[in-house]
């Protein structure tokens, strides 16, 4: 039998158990970059991201952005690519923080920038019967995004997510280099009949609210289509990704959505 | 988007389909062993028929029949090999006073299975949906001309078209058969495929209150061995000698009766 992989592994080896400065889109070299154009260093004041230091990334030896993982019993689990990590914008000032506190709900948050609707049911899958969380937010991503364990030119086997985000010309995201020939190739054609990425998606919402219906967890899907839902009023530090207010925004939808309110 | 489809042959009635073919059956009976195996059974040239609706499910024409119970998987459930009467879904559905809607497809994937379910199961809005798993190493996909694709590791360049519905099978698909080849390598990937399509087709039926039930856990075994999910009869084939027969169908429906 072949030694399976750890179904419950969230980002890759650099993202593990540190402390980062910045991550993934949110990186020095785009910061620099935007910071140097007249007309996004005017957005960057604006929005109090002028100056280093103003968010850090702080992950567990799992590779999210969160706590050790644990059955805290009184918790909520926020699965999502990017958006509910929070890229671009300080811990506490994430959707899935702001929700967890009004709530007063222990946070775990698994959101993994990059990710797709694939990777949230894989760790639903192996989380969510441990954890045993009261309630679970699902945020879906790009529905074009898929995740297959495969052999990483770096890494070796791992679960990789590909999407446009991997395979375009995005700064901080291009590791088409790293991907198997055959994954590449494959997901060109796979994405252009809408039957694929239509199919997957609901495939995987539907079985991430199966395994909450088995271990007796409140469900939440906080849109019913893709990450375009999710409006952006602000930006975060990387000028890509929702900011401050945005966050906010969503915690109250959310809230809404668990209170029954909408 | 059309995700309706079962088989390729639609509106037909034929004498053999799939792996019970005239040609096997020729090659059964020139060999001593099997054709005595096919005396043993009882099984004749003539003896089964199948008949497909229009959209290509051996089964009755589909409509919102209230009473009723949906069977989704592979040949195991259409019941290749087997006259439709001896089929465990004719058989469950009858002991049930069910009307029996068989939309098992020789050759489909786990993946054909959510398909077919996420789209007929809140139209036909049946009683009970019985899912029967099938080998977790295929898949299933659409690509641009060829509309569905169906791939295990057994399936060999004459028999693609027969898991396809579209024109220009096997010229334009290279890249999905390289892409099977590398993705079937890692169990984890066919663990997690199984796992979503099960979890996704039962949560269908919670949306629509309809009882769901599995047939067996974990991975169907494609030959009858001492475990596994299938209730393999010793020495008990269909008309191919390959799949189930009448009364290892028999066995399925006698445990599924006892699961309801």
């Amino acid at each position: 039998m072949k030694k399976l992989l750890n179904f419950g592994i969230g980002s890759g080896t650099e993202y593990r158990d540190c402390t980062l400065e910045w991550s993934r889109s949110d990186s020095h070299k785009r910061w620099t970059q935007n910071m140097s154009n007249p007309e996004t260093r005017e957005q960057l004041i604006e929005l109090g991201y002028d100056s280093i230091g103003g968010v850090t990334y702080t992950y567990n030896e799992h590779g999210f952005r969160t706590e050790h993982l644990h059955d805290k019993g009184n918790s909520i689990v926020f699965l999502g690519c990017s958006y509910t990590e929070g890229v671009g914008v300080r811990y506490e000032d994430t959707m899935a923080s702001i929700v967890s506190k009004r709530l007063n709900l222990d946070c775990i948050n698994l959101g993994i920038g990059g990710r797709a609707n694939d990777t949230s049911f894989r760790l639903a899958n192996y989380w969510l019967p441990k954890l045993k969380p009261r309630i679970v937010v699902f945020q879906p991503t790009e529905h074009s995004r898929m995740e297959i364990c495969t052999d990483d030119r770096e890494e070796g086997k791992v679960f990789f997510s590909i999407g446009n985000h991997v395979l375009g010309n995005q700064v901080d995201f291009n590791m088409a280099h790293r991907l198997n020939d055959n994954v590449r190739l494959f997901f060109k054609h796979y994405i252009i009949p809408n039957e694929n990425t239509f199919l997957n998606y609901n495939k995987n919402r539907f079985a991430i609210e199966n395994i909450c219906m088995h271990n007796n967890i409140k469900f939440i899907q906080i849109y019913d289509g893709g990450l375009r839902e999710w409006t952006t009023l602000d930006y975060g530090r990387d000028l890509m990704h929702p900011g401050i207010k945005s966050h906010q925004q969503m915690a109250e939808h959310v809230l809404q959505l668990i209170n029954g309110s909408k | 988007m059309n995700l309706k489809w079962g088989t390729l042959t639609s509106n037909r009635t034929l004498l053999w389909t799939g792996n019970d073919s005239y040609a096997k059956w020729k090659w059964h009976n020139f060999r001593a062993s099997s054709r005595n195996r096919l005396k043993e059974l009882g099984y004749k040239a003539n003896s089964i028929t199948y008949v497909y609706n229009e959209h290509g499910f051996r089964t009755e024409h589909l409509h919102d029949k209230g009473n009723s119970i949906v069977f989704v998987g592979c040949s195991f459930t259409e019941g290749i090999g087997v006259r439709f009467v001896d089929t465990y879904p004719y058989i469950l559905s009858k002991k049930l006073n069910l009307d029996c809607i068989n939309l098992g497809v020789g050759g489909a994937s786990n993946d054909s299975s959510f398909r077919i379910a996420s789209y007929w199961v809140p139209k036909l809005k049946p009683s009970i949906v019985v899912f029967q798993p099938t080998q977790f190493c295929r898949m299933e996909t659409y690509t641009r001309n060829v509309k569905l694709f169906n791939l295990d590791p057994d399936t060999k360049h004459e028999y693609w078209p027969a898991f396809c519905r579209g024109k220009g099978v096997g010229t334009d698909v290279q890249w999905f058969i390289d892409y099977y080849q590398h993705y079937v390598q890692f169990d984890e990937n066919l663990k997690l495929n199984y796992d979503k399509n099960r979890f996704a087709i039962e949560q269908i039926c919670r949306h629509n209150n309809i009882k769901f039930i599995q047939t067996h856990e974990g991975e169907l075994q494609s030959t009858p061995t001492a475990e596994g999910g299938w209730p393999w009869v010793v020495n008990d084939f269909g008309r191919d000698l390959v799949h189930p027969g009448i009364k290892s169908h028999q066995k399925m429906a006698e445990i599924l009766l006892k699961k309801i």
